[in-house]
């Protein structure tokens, strides 16, 4: 059986070309032997070509789609195509979902709708949304995608497929929505937010599924035109910082051949995607993209050499392709420097890729529930009104647990439920503050925890069915050893270790105790737990502006015997329950490792490195090795080098024969102590990847 | 010598303490917080004698007294046992912002442009000091200052919170102006400009007389303005006349690395006297303060202050009953124990080759013009000169390249400087433009931005450039497009940096100044604009950007020559844009090619380097200061100086130790091996 084209494919390149006919010039210096050629002087080996895009038009004699009106008869993407071909060149075609500036100026039914039945790309004081026409994909829009789909796949003999944009821009409320609503739940689409209300949860259940059923729709036409092509749906949706809005969760994973998306956040932003996508993806390597210049719309100005390599390395490091995007001028021609220096890059990082693979080694798993991207607060508020929270308390809560193992180098991956027939595989488990949760979710979390696991979970972890249904009591209350009993009212409270535990706080103190500002759950423990801190009050609450303590904070006050963090044990494993979201605030991650590292201590490695190097590490039985990646990525280039990290590699039971610096193989002197492998790196700029050799 | 000419090592204790509690401050006890201050090893506190709460911890007349210390002083306590330890004292006392006064005299309070609303009434009551809050505060200050035998007094929040439409307010400026005032922002309206400067005047006369109040009872004590806000926007209403009513400027700042260096160059030529003072919380933030900072987080900030030349002064609060967490002060001790060491070294003039030019009549955003001063939340936010200048300013340190800020207290001795930067310098007067131009005229290098001279300080937008002389341009208008291009013009690519051409020009996200080049000025770049107009929605060439598309042949760039010097004058403000770096740099390198150090290292460590003429030496410092701490150590760095003496030697401080170099006929060259977080090196000349 042959290789599926994406498996060692990990140099991927797009060329966005959004291009409108408004200026008789545009795409008319398109040339398919200079397009090829700067793709390949980038050292790419699959490419991205556009057969429609964002605009709407078609690059090639569409029946369906309105074409390009300066082709003049011309085949864009097959003029690429075969190009290509002659360099052995991979050719995924590019596609446009949902976003459609054509399909949406010329059918008011398909467009997104809001609450006042107006076109959201009606809006013209935005001139982003009104450029981009925004389509329901529960109209008969959904008709005219299949059928253009259905054309391409047909039309072109190329190795996948990309659909771009799938995924709701925002809440529809268009009539096919509000006739689905009616059919499926009953009665009118709520406009005001509320999680805790299952109407307004089922809306959002509705969205999820109706965006999942449109993809598999689609997925389904491409495959039925050619079995043998990849797909992709956009994935950066998933785990979006729009959260809820986007409407996707995992079931949109399973429309895909693997996942890719673009990214343009900070470092931990890619490093949490990454370990997302290598266990929610169906098949690896997943891929990793991000724009060549320093913003889509400042496409001229391109990042530095040090940001991309440091970019295109950390793809390396977990395991990914590295997708570059840059842009195509309007009239078709392409700038040298943005392939000259990927190719540059690319050059040098090609070399670690016949390295790569194996299986990440996760000895912490942060869950990231995909189905509570909501924030609470937004309760209450109309969905189109001023005042909704900017980010989801559940993904903040998972970014920051990230982060800090990160920082510390404690092997960690990010899971959903996706993965929930697998926990065993880790050490322990990470529930960060998760909002909504299901019966199995609950089921197989308990399993894991009473079969040894251990548990990490905090605040709302289990109150709120993923319908919608506030409970009485956790759902886990019996795993972690608490029931549920209120809310403080105070918005800005501490946490105080109890005497047993000040070493896991320092330097906070009983007296001078840890603050966060956000209110705690108030839990009754049962007897047989252990308490490992306890709430403290401010004097006076937080909210009242009359009567307060200090002009510019609120000081503790009342230490209550009010458990803020207990440790249970249960079944054979164990579990930490906090009552607050303490892995969202940064100045408290320290507390948070201290209570990850009570309930796990021996993990796959460990290492002495500052916090801006991030180490994964991959097994390779196969190859009878342990694959150490050490990413340098810091905010200023060029980077400062690393010249004293060290690194252990956990053995477990096996005996270490060799550690070589990989491409070259130098080898490396090691020692072995209590049952790890110390290994001293050698100074590295930006990336190093090392092989403990076993036996 | 003073007591803040020698006092390098500060504290402040937050105690904006009120009295819902009848704990509160019942356990505050001078002889702890002192011994705290003495492991701290700190110089001199600024100590709590009235708080934005409005009561006192001293026996006032006229102030409420705070309950808790029940009938104590522990202010004079404090005092004495500060001075029995030779610990310096800096009596504290809150202006605008007190609470108990605006809740006892509604007359008192800033009022809102709708002329019913008063501003917050929670927590912050703010008082209006053109009403007969004046008159209150003046006598507390003097109070305070007859009371004890203190080393200065800190006036804290000398700024305008909120636009104040009070009666106070309006009566002086129907009085000073005439007509209401406008409730309209425009700063190409000279009603709005005049109100814009009556507010800066009215505080500075404020300012003015709490510190005569103070005088009027010891000269000999010194007097501090809170002096955080000469980079914050127009709101504030505070300007360089502001720092005359200081002795020397100190200020508390909670922003970035690069915030910090900028704040503190402005302090050292603002300041009336040496050392300004840099401040910060030793808690993650005031409003968390149980959360200390990182060991290393202070360590770097105590040093950047240490290599600016300034004092560093920690802000810790007291617990509400008084009690007083040692961490912050062992933390501090260890810090200040390194620190210490290096002071011995410390002063003498900076290098500052490149003088970014910070306007304080230009703190406005022409984008706010015609928004109600009360109707957007997003009013008055962005701040574009502060933003071009602090831009600026990332560049040089970028490139290592000598550096300072400075004012119109300034315009006399331009000739500093090799070169001189108007970062889209908004608002100026003739006396600021005839300084320029003499500056020019008498052989200095000029680089201005965008609206540079173009609008008068009174709020008249010109026909014509008031230094179009000097610029070797005309005003053409400005470009109707919101993104823009400038593009090398034949033979100058290189000047743009990798990555630019002409076909792939520089982009800014803003408008640009339209401009005719006189005939004798260079044209080094030149405009392009987008193929479609951004702001229409309906018709454009990309869906994500704008393109590069009409190549206009209209200058944008222009380098003349004028009388003995050299300008170059920019119709984008590119010095704002982080991927216009390398451009702004080469042009300042396009007139002059070389400084007085130049430097490998990272990015991430900034050098100073101060003249000891007095001492045969230079001072060479170094700073690595980088955004995840604990630092990366750098090594390797290579230094170059242009100095004209003959070197002796170069010695790593404190320690002394010995360093080789290498001579050059104008300078020295040497390698620091490794730099952690701070390096002090001294070069001895004959």
């Amino acid at each position: 059986m042959t290789q599926p084209w994406y498996k060692d494919i990990y140099r991927r390149a797009v060329v966005d070309q959004h291009i409108t006919d408004a200026n008789a010039d545009f795409l008319t210096s398109f040339d398919a032997e200079h397009y090829v050629g700067m793709i390949r002087r980038s050292n790419a080996q699959a490419m991205f070509m556009y057969a429609q895009s964002v605009v709407g038009q078609a690059f090639y004699p569409s029946k369906v789609a309105p074409v390009h009106a300066n082709l003049k008869g011309r085949n864009l993407p097959q003029e690429v195509i075969d190009e290509a071909r002659r360099h052995d060149l991979k050719v995924v075609l590019y596609m446009s979902l949902v976003w459609d500036t054509w399909a949406c100026r010329n059918h008011d039914d398909w467009k997104v709708k809001d609450t006042h039945g107006r076109g959201i790309a009606d809006d013209i004081s935005s001139t982003a949304t009104h450029r981009a026409g925004l389509c329901c994909v529960n109209s008969p829009y959904r008709d005219y995608t299949r059928d253009l789909t259905r054309e391409i796949c047909e039309s072109f003999d190329v190795e996948g497929i990309r659909m771009d944009m799938t995924f709701w821009p925002r809440p529809c409320y268009c009539r096919h929505c509000r006739r689905r609503y009616n059919e499926e739940v009953g009665g009118e689409i709520p406009e005001i937010i509320n999680w805790e209300d299952p109407r307004w949860v089922a809306f959002q259940r509705c969205r999820e599924r109706w965006m999942a059923e449109f993809a598999e729709r689609q997925t389904k036409t491409a495959l039925a035109a050619n079995p043998d092509l990849s797909v992709e749906h956009q994935a950066s949706s998933i785990p979006h910082e729009a959260g809820w809005r986007f409407g996707v969760d995992s079931r949109l994973a399973m429309q895909n051949t693997y996942l890719q998306g673009d990214f343009y956040g900070g470092t931990i932003q890619g490093s949490l995607v990454r370990k997302l996508f290598y266990n929610l993806s169906p098949n690896r390597p997943v891929g990793f993209e991000t724009c060549v210049s320093i913003s889509l719309a400042n496409y001229t100005a391109i990042k530095s050499r040090g940001l991309l390599e440091a970019a295109a390395s950390s793809a390396i490091a977990d395991g990914c392709a590295f997708i570059y995007i840059t842009s195509i001028d309007p009239v078709g021609t392409l700038e040298p420097t943005t392939f000259e220096r990927m190719g540059e890059i690319w050059g040098r990082t090609q070399r670690y890729e016949p390295h790569m693979g194996g299986e990440l080694q996760q000895d912490v798993a942060v869950y990231y529930s995909l189905n509570s991207k909501c924030n609470w607060a937004d309760n209450g508020k109309h969905v189109e009104g001023p005042g909704l929270a900017a980010s989801s308390s559940h993904t903040d809560a998972v970014v920051g647990a990230c982060r800090a193992l990160r920082d510390q180098h404690i092997p960690f991956g990010v899971i959903t439920d996706t993965s929930l027939d697998q926990l065993s595989r880790h050490k322990v488990i990470i529930l960060p503050d998760v909002l909504m949760m299901n019966e199995e979710e609950v089921s197989a979390f308990r399993d894991y925890v009473r079969q040894g696991g251990r548990l990490y979970a905090s605040r709302n972890t289990s109150l709120v069915t993923r319908d919608g249904h506030r409970q009485n009591d956790f759902m886990l209350a019996d795993v972690f050893g608490v029931h549920f009993s209120g809310e403080t009212v105070e918005t800005f409270t501490y946490l105080a270790p109890v005497e047993a535990t000040d070493p896991l706080f320092a330097p906070a103190t009983r007296r001078h105790p840890a603050g966060l500002a956000e209110s705690q759950l108030i839990v009754r423990p049962n007897e047989d737990l252990t308490t490992l801190a306890t709430i403290t009050l401010p004097y006076t609450v937080p909210a009242d502006a009359i009567t307060f303590t200090s002009l510019h904070n609120d000081p503790p006050g009342f230490r209550t015997a009010m458990a803020g963090i207990v440790r249970n044990e249960f079944g054979s494993g164990s579990v930490i329950y906090v009552t607050s979201g303490i892995e969202r605030h940064e100045h408290l991650s320290g507390i948070f490792l201290n209570l990850v590292r009570e309930l796990c201590d021996d993990f796959s490695f460990e290492a002495d490195a500052p916090p801006v190097v991030e180490v994964t590490l991959f097994d390779q039985p196969d190859r009878s090795r342990l694959l150490a990646n050490l990413v340098n990525f810091q905010d200023v280039f060029p980077q400062v080098p690393i010249h004293d990290a060290r690194l252990r590699l956990a053995l477990e039971g096996r005996k270490a024969c060799r550690a070589i610096l990989l491409p070259d193989g130098e080898e490396l002197e090691f020692e072995v102590n209590d049952g790890m492998a110390e290994i001293a790196v050698p100074r590295f700029e930006t990336f190093a990847m090392l092989a403990l050799e076993y036996e | 010598m003073t007591w803040y000419q020698k006092a390098w090592r500060r504290g402040v204790l937050d105690m904006h303490i009120t009295e819902d509690n009848p704990r509160f401050m019942t356990q505050f006890d001078p002889q702890r917080f002192v011994d705290l201050m003495l492991e701290a090893r700190l110089q001199s506190v600024v100590l709590y004698a009235h708080s934005h709460v409005g009561s006192c911890f001293y026996p006032s007349l006229i102030a409420p007294v705070h309950s808790g210390p029940d009938g104590r002083d522990i202010f004079g306590e404090t005092v004495a046992l500060c001075h029995e330890n030779d610990i310096a004292v800096v009596g504290y006392m809150s202006l605008i912002y007190d609470t108990l006064a605006w809740r006892a005299h509604p007359d008192w309070r800033i009022t809102h442009s709708d002329y019913q609303g008063h501003s917050n009434p929670g927590r912050y009551g703010v008082c209006c000091p053109n009403s007969p809050y004046r008159n209150y505060t003046a006598s507390l200050a003097g109070e305070l200052a007859a009371g004890y035998p203190l080393e200065g007094i800190r006036f804290d929040m000398t700024f305008w919170p909120g636009i104040c439409y009070c009666p106070h307010c309006r009566q002086r400026f129907m009085q000073e102006v005439g007509g209401e005032l406008p409730t309209v922002i425009d700063w190409f309206d000279p009603r709005w400009t005049r109100f814009a400067r009556k507010r800066e005047e009215w505080l500075v006369e404020f300012a003015t007389l709490c510190t005569d109040a103070v005088r009027a009872v010891d000269p000999a004590i010194s007097v501090e303005h809170q002096s955080s806000t000469f980079a914050h926007p127009w709101r504030f209403g505070v300007t360089t006349p502001l720092a005359a009513q200081t002795d020397f400027l100190q200020g508390d700042f909670y922003g970035d690395i690069l915030q910090g260096s900028f704040v503190r160059k402005l302090f050292h030529n603002l300041s009336p006297n040496r050392p300004g003072g840099f401040e910060t919380s030793v808690s993650a933030t005031l409003s968390n303060y149980t959360a200390l900072k990182d060991e290393a987080l202070l360590r770097c900030k105590a040093y950047a202050a240490l290599a600016d030349g300034c004092a560093f002064i920690f802000i810790d609060s007291v617990d509400p009953v008084g009690t007083i967490n040692p961490l912050a002060y062992q933390r501090m001790g260890r810090i200040f124990e390194e620190t210490q060491a290096c002071e011995p070294w410390l002063g003498g003039e900076l290098q500052q080759d490149v003088a970014i030019y910070l306007s304080t009549e230009s703190k406005g955003d022409f984008a706010d013009n015609g928004k109600s001063v009360g109707e957007a939340a997003d009013l008055h936010s962005r701040a574009p000169h502060v933003e071009a200048a602090l831009g600026a300013c990332q560049a040089l340190i970028g490139h290592n390249i000598p550096w300072g800020v400075i004012t119109r207290n300034d315009l006399d001795r331009l000739d500093r400087h090799q070169i001189v930067v108007l970062p889209n310098v908004l608002m100026m007067d003739e006396q600021e433009c005839a300084a320029f131009r003499e500056y020019v005229r008498g052989g200095g290098k000029l680089y201005a931005s965008r609206y540079s001279s173009l609008v008068t300080s009174e709020g008249h937008y010109l026909e014509d450039f008031m230094l179009a002389d000097v610029f070797g341009a005309q005003y053409a208008g400005e470009t109707v497009e919101s993104f823009t291009y400038i593009a090398p013009a034949p033979g100058h690519e290189p000047l743009f940096g990798e990555g630019y051409s002409r076909s792939h020009p520089p982009g800014l996200e803003d408008a640009q100044i339209r401009i005719v080049a006189r005939p004798e000025a260079q044209v080094p770049g030149e405009l392009v604009l987008p193929w479609t107009d951004p702001a229409d929605p309906w018709r454009f060439s990309s869906i994500h950007n704008n393109p590069p598309g009409r190549y206009t042949g209209q200058a944008a760039i222009l380098h003349n020559h004028y009388g003995a010097g050299q300008a170059i004058y920019v119709a984008g403000d590119i010095e704002s844009s982080e991927n216009c770096h390398d451009l702004f740099i080469n042009l300042l390198l396009r007139m002059q090619p070389a400084w007085t150090f130049m430097s490998d290292a990272p990015k991430a460590v900034e050098i100073t380097l101060f003249h000891q003429p007095e001492e045969s030496r230079w001072l060479i410092n170094l700073v690595n200061f980088q955004q995840a701490l604990p630092n990366i150590p750098a090594r390797d760095i290579q230094v170059r100086l242009r100095v004209p003496q003959r070197p002796l030697r170069l010695l790593q401080q404190p320690a002394g130790r010995e360093l080789p170099f290498e001579s050059h006929g104008d300078g020295v060259s040497f390698t620091l091996p490794e730099l952690e977080t701070f390096a002090m090196l001294t070069l001895e000349y004959a």
